[in-house]
């Protein structure tokens, strides 16, 4: 599942209408389907950390996106960014191929209405701080699109739309692109244990050699002898397993 | 599509070396980051060794001291006053065997690019001692990034007139290379299988030991190094198979020394990998002695190498 977190839901509501996202009961204002699941955080990066907290804390999320507006002094109005690099510190780690540009943020505790800068939001470090308790670098994300040259305004929900709409098409195909981890299914080891009583450490060994016979592509043994007593059973096990 | 290098980071310290504007200019499509320490991007534990590896950013920076470590009893010390340099941190190869898997938070290429600092101090220790054994690519394989950095050819520039032999330690094939005496080839060799199965984004043998034969051709004799030796589904077969190839594609005679060991590891670092890779060789039973994680059967294991070997000085470990 992909997280993504918006401060405002001036900024979600293209992307929850887009993918179709429902409101669920919970303490966040929450909205999701089966593949993502959208949290509306409120400005500033403590509440931003907090939302990312609370979804990674309840969620089963592999990749997660802080997706928002930011201020630029140098780029366009409604240019989009993966963000590589925030506040000097921290790095995102870019690892796919994508279709947008990149660039540095800086993130500040105010709005930001003068100076030189690329990208400035309130978010971005917030977000990132909490979400490496949590993931890797290359399973978090930041989508940010230019909506201000350093100017403080309040933007209307149909600028928000404007803004954003031409993307969602880029954004879906970011999301589809990032990789869910391989898990390998391992309930022979469970069901072995569970028949012939095997301690912590037997299965753990008999993981081990499972594991590599399915690294290896061998055929497991069908092991299905009449139990008896618990260290003769685990040395049949293990007797079957040739290496 | 390979992303290597599609993110190179560049300490702003060096930015403005003309080394550095060299390297840069050879990746025109890169985003170039600054930063401040490579350590800030290199250090953080949250990074993904294994996801980095599919897509390797590279480090331009400064190193600090040390610049010489001597070698660890893990390798094979070929020769007294065996010290070991890392120009580089990290390798474009992704061979499942690894130390530095275990060693380090992040994948990413590291290339220092203060040679000065690492000639200074080499050339203080030679001075002092007379004579050096020096590796350059215990870290790294030196010669597979060659064509890009230049490092190797920077220090056999260094070496030429001095008592120091310098190690360049290869799975790679690039082996076109400013020729003298001091420099000791030593090639990786392992079973086609082992490199298919462990030795990602390697040359194949087949290449490998043309390498070596063009280097016997120059008139070098090189070290063929059998390590680690991988006990694979019928590890006795596939060995005796492989040593019969090579010993008979390259005369014996025509070599330096082998030098040869069995899989081992520090137990720490095992462990860590073993969270991270998927390989099978993290499930194999082994004997932990001492820290180390090695074969239960080692021995024999060795003494079966040992039995297919040609009389020519050997190292083992």
């Amino acid at each position: 599942m992909t997280g993504i977190v918006c401060a405002y839901l001036k900024e979600a509501k293209p992307l929850i209408k887009y993918f179709n996202l429902k409101k669920i009961n919970d303490k966040f204002s929450i909205y999701e389907n089966k593949k993502i699941s959208l949290i509306i955080s409120n400005q500033g990066r403590l509440n931003s950390a907090i939302a990312t907290t609370y979804l990674l804390s309840t969620r089963n999320i592999s990749n997660i996106i802080n997706f928002g507006i930011a201020g630029s002094s140098e780029f366009e109005i409604g240019e989009i960014f993966l963000v590589n690099k925030i506040n000097n510190k921290f790095f995102p780690d870019i690892l796919i191929s994508h279709p947008f540009r990149e660039s540095e943020i800086i993130c500040f505790d105010e709005v930001v209405e003068s100076g030189n800068y690329k990208l400035v939001d309130m978010e971005s470090e917030g977000f990132f701080k909490a979400a490496i308790k949590f993931l890797k670098s290359h399973q978090i994300h930041l989508i940010k699109i230019i909506s201000d040259n350093l100017v403080c305004f309040r933007p209307s929900d149909e600028f928000m739309n404007n803004l954003i709409t031409s993307h969602l098409k880029s954004i879906e195909n970011y999301i589809n692109s990032l990789k869910e981890p391989k898990h390998f299914d391992l309930k022979v080891v469970e069901n072995l244990a569970k028949k012939y009583d095997l301690s912590f450490s037997q299965k753990e060994q008999l993981k081990n050699r499972i594991m590599y016979y399915l690294l290896n592509n061998l055929e497991l043994p069908d092991i299905d002898f009449k139990k008896s007593e618990r260290k003769n059973d685990f040395r049949r096990i293990m007797n079957e397993f040739k290496i | 599509m390979n992303l290597r290098f599609s993110h190179i980071y560049v300490e702003k310290r060096v930015k403005n070396e003309e080394y550095v504007k060299e390297i840069l200019a050879k990746f025109p499509k890169a985003e170039i980051i600054e930063i401040n320490h490579y350590k800030d991007r290199f250090n953080p534990y949250y990074q993904s060794f294994r996801a980095q590896k599919e897509a390797q950013s590279l480090i331009l920076a400064k190193k600090e001291a040390p610049f010489i470590y001597e070698a660890s009893d893990l390798i094979q010390k070929q020769d007294i006053n065996f010290f070991y340099t890392t120009p580089m941190l990290n390798c474009i190869y992704d061979c499942h065997y690894c130390f530095l898997q275990g060693m380090y938070p992040s994948s990413n290429l590291v290339l220092f690019t203060n040679f000065d600092d690492f000639f200074n101090e080499t050339e203080k220790l030679y001075k002092k001692l007379g004579n050096m054994f020096l590796s350059i690519s215990y870290d790294t394989d030196i010669l597979a990034v060659e064509n890009l950095f230049g490092v190797a050819k920077k220090w056999a520039d260094f070496v030429k007139d001095k008592d120091i032999k310098l190690e360049l330690r290869t799975k790679a094939v690039n082996v076109d290379f400013p020729y003298q005496k001091n420099l000791v080839f030593a090639f990786s060799l392992s079973p086609e299988i082992v490199i298919k199965k462990y030795e990602k984004f390697t040359p194949s043998l087949e290449a490998r030991i043309k390498a070596v034969k063009k280097v016997i051709k120059k008139g070098f004799k090189p070290v063929i190094v059998f390590d680690p030796i991988i006990k694979v589904p019928n590890f006795k077969e596939v060995y005796r198979e492989f040593l019969n190839k090579v010993f008979s594609e390259i005369d014996y005679k025509d070599i330096e020394s082998i030098v040869y060991g069995t899989f081992r590891m520090n137990s720490t670092q095992f462990k860590i990998i073993k969270k991270q890779l998927l390989s099978d060789i993290y499930y194999y039973p082994y004997n932990v002695k001492n820290g180390i994680v090695e074969y239960e059967d080692k021995k024999e294991v060795i003494e079966f190498i040992e039995s297919l070997l040609p009389d020519v000085k050997k190292f083992k470990v």
